[in-house]
């Protein structure tokens, strides 16, 4: 079982090289039935930054942040801290969160904060993710099923568990769209805080505040195309 | 009612098809069948006989197992029946009681055909001539379509019945070998235990519908206007104070609205050091833990027939790669859920042991526990060498089906997967049998079992 990079081993010292501190794409190009969605994205993300993604509805958003993933096939290369994203070590490197997000039925929030900390290796992620739904207020929902609860509250349940375990690179897909304002509050002040201690959030998002509000940077997405990273 | 419908479905029919035509197609179908029957010669080199027990065997399970696949309600309930609920308080027992009698009675209809059809089809195979099939299919449908009812409405307390239909085809299946062997099959005996079973099943079935309504029938076999105006009549009724406090809707209301979602059979933590393996082995056996108390049961009883069928001696050749078939079957409940979609950093060895540890550990238990007990049907195969047999294909079978799934992308509950698996740990040990006997048939499959979960992705 490989050791999943934390933040701060993402920033990459001297020792691991410019490229392990670093998520880089080169000419990505995703299709779906013979069309290109995704057309030639070449974008580098350096260590400690929050990017937002930006574009209309359809431009390839999440199409993006799920090659990323390693979750939709895809020519070109994706390197997440000189992993590639399907493999173990990339695995590891970073934690998703879907617009809709995916949550295992058959276990209780408080069981997904333990078998997350099994699956990433890493014991202490358990009492973090704890930490995070106690500050997303479900620290008294903690032995229900996730299938009871309100889209708001499995979205919460998801970024504790991706906040918990505390990878290197943090992709998020419209993260804020259905959370409470206290909520949102607790995830602005997150991202803060991680980009802070140089790991890397790449999320999509349609609200203008939050560039200011998560000093970010900024990647429009139009047509399958990319541009350069900006802010 | 009952002859209003009668009624209407004779002048349907008649619209639709023409009694004439009915009756010219009845005429030559039965005309085939009976010139099918009085043409049909025994085999000059009939099947051997110990194979006739395990072949009915398997067909029994495989009839009773599909009931877990079935997605249509038992029954339809219409109009009429949703306004006697809701205009309560006629019980449920009394609104479902006149088409559940006809669900029945059809289903032991078309069991008796079956039966039949497996009488003159063993007369042909294994040259014996078995009446009491007629009477033995009968009741196992009578069994299959009280089992349909009873996993439809999930009533926990119909398990005794399950139980105790379990422990009989447990019974049948331990007399099956001795009983042919000596040629004395006593259809009389077995036709009337046969009968006396059927009917009991029946009457249980009837009597669990008790004053609950069966909640899931209004969902599934009641459209929208219908369950509306069940609905409108119930308020209307509870303005007018006539509905009672535990009646049929509120029962139904209550059911639908009882989520609140708390655990409530839990496993501690599995310890720290155990890493990946031991997270993806912890959610296995808590899958296991909560599954249903019905699915438990049957699963027990299913692998106690495996067991059975071994010690009985039937080790090597086609049995054992039909048997497979069985084990896949059964390695689709034993084998833990997988992390799909979620993108995690399981490496192969841990995902896929995981997954299978807890069904192996249920296994070699069950399996250790009945060779102590001495659950033999005396056939050639020592009890401790029919447990290791079980094991090791069961092993197999969960290992093959974790890597097909996982390499396909389709649930392991999927019938092409775990049919796959099945037929592929079936054919291994049938070539396994070829090398040599009982120890050669469990080391090679225990090896290829650890070979493909250590080697493979």
């Amino acid at each position: 079982m490989s050791q999943p990079m934390t933040s701060n081993e993402s920033q990459g010292g001297a020792a691991a090289g410019a490229e392990a501190g670093t998520v880089t794409l080169e000419g990505v190009r995703v299709r779906f039935g013979g069309e290109a969605v995704l057309d030639e994205v070449d974008l580098t993300l350096p260590a400690g930054v929050t990017v937002l993604l930006r574009g209309p509805n359809g431009a390839g958003k999440s199409t993006l942040l799920r090659a990323m993933a390693g979750l939709l096939p895809f020519d070109g290369d994706i390197k997440l801290f000189g992993a590639r994203p399907r493999t173990l070590q990339g695995r590891a490197a970073f934690a998703f969160v879907a617009d809709v997000p995916v949550l295992f039925e058959d276990l209780t929030v408080r069981e997904h904060a333990t078998f997350m900390s099994r699956a990433y290796d890493r014991p202490d992620a358990e009492d973090a993710v704890l930490t995070w739904l106690e500050r997303f207020e479900l620290g008294d929902r903690l032995d229900e099923f996730p299938g009871t609860h309100s889209r708001g509250m499995r979205h919460k349940t998801a970024l504790s568990l991706a906040l918990g375990v505390d990878p290197g690179l943090l992709l998020l897909d419209e993260p804020f769209n259905t959370l409470d304002a206290d909520a949102r509050k607790t995830l602005q002040d997150a991202l803060l805080a991680r980009a802070a201690g140089g790991a890397i959030n790449l999320l999509s998002a349609h609200e203008q505040s939050l560039e200011s509000d998560l000093d970010a940077r900024v990647v429009e997405v139009r047509g399958g195309h990319v541009s350069p990273l900006r802010g | 009612m009952f002859r209003r419908r009668l009624g209407r479905g004779y002048h349907w029919v008649g619209r639709t098809f023409g009694w004439s035509t009915v009756l010219y197609l009845v005429f030559w179908i039965a005309l085939f069948v009976v010139g099918g029957v009085q043409s049909a010669a025994p085999l000059a080199s009939p099947v051997p006989v110990r194979v006739l027990p395990i072949a009915l065997d398997a067909l029994a399970l495989v009839a009773l197992a599909s009931v877990a696949l079935q997605r249509t309600p038992p029954v339809v309930v219409g109009r009429a029946h949703a306004q006697l609920l809701g205009l309560a308080p006629w019980p449920a027992r009394r609104v479902l009681r006149p088409r559940l009698l006809g669900y029945f009675v059809s289903r032991v209809l078309v069991g008796g055909v079956v039966g039949t059809a497996a009488w003159l089809l063993v007369s042909i195979l294994f040259a014996r001539s078995l009446p009491a099939l007629v009477a033995a299919g009968a009741a196992l449908w009578a069994l299959r379509s009280v089992l349909a009812v009873l996993v439809y409405e999930r009533r926990p307390a119909a398990l005794p019945l399950l139980l105790v239909s379990s422990l009989l085809a447990a019974a049948g299946v331990a007399s099956g070998p001795a009983g042919f062997r000596q040629g004395a099959a006593a259809p009389a005996l077995a036709a009337a235990g046969a009968a006396v079973f059927a009917v009991a099943a029946i009457a249980s079935a009837l009597a669990s519908q008790g004053d609950a309504y069966p909640a899931g029938y209004l969902y599934d076999a009641t459209v929208v206007s219908e369950f509306r105006s069940a609905v409108f009549f119930a308020v209307m009724t509870q303005n007018a104070g006539a509905l009672r406090r535990r009646g049929p809707l509120a029962r139904t209301r209550r059911r639908r609205g009882r989520r609140s979602g708390r655990a409530r059979l839990r496993l501690p933590s599995p310890p720290a050091e155990y890493g990946a393996l031991g997270g993806v082995a912890w959610r296995s056996a808590l899958n296991l833990l909560r599954a249903p108390l019905l699915m438990k049961l049957a699963l027990l009883a299913a692998l106690g027939y495996v067991y059975a069928t071994l010690s009985a001696g039937v080790v090597g050749g086609l049995p054992l790669a039909v048997l497979g078939l069985a084990a896949g079957f059964l390695a689709s409940w034993l084998l833990g859920p997988s992390a799909e979609p979620m993108p995690l950093p399981l490496d192969p060895f841990a995902r896929g042991g995981g997954r299978v540890m807890p069904g192996m550990v249920v296994t070699a238990v069950l399996f250790v526990v009945l060779s102590a007990a001495g659950v033999n049907r005396g056939g050639s195969v020592s009890g401790s060498e029919a447990a290791l047999l079980g094991f090791a294909l069961l092993t197999l079978a969960m290992v093959t089906l974790e890597k097909a799934s996982s390499w396909l992308h389709v649930s392991h509950r999927e019938w092409t997967t775990w049919g796959l698996s099945g037929l592929l740990s079936g054919t291994l040990m049938w070539i396994l049998s070829a090398l040599g006997g009982t120890g050669a048939i469990t080391i090679g499959a225990l090896g290829l079992a650890t070979f493909a979960l250590v080697m493979l992705p």
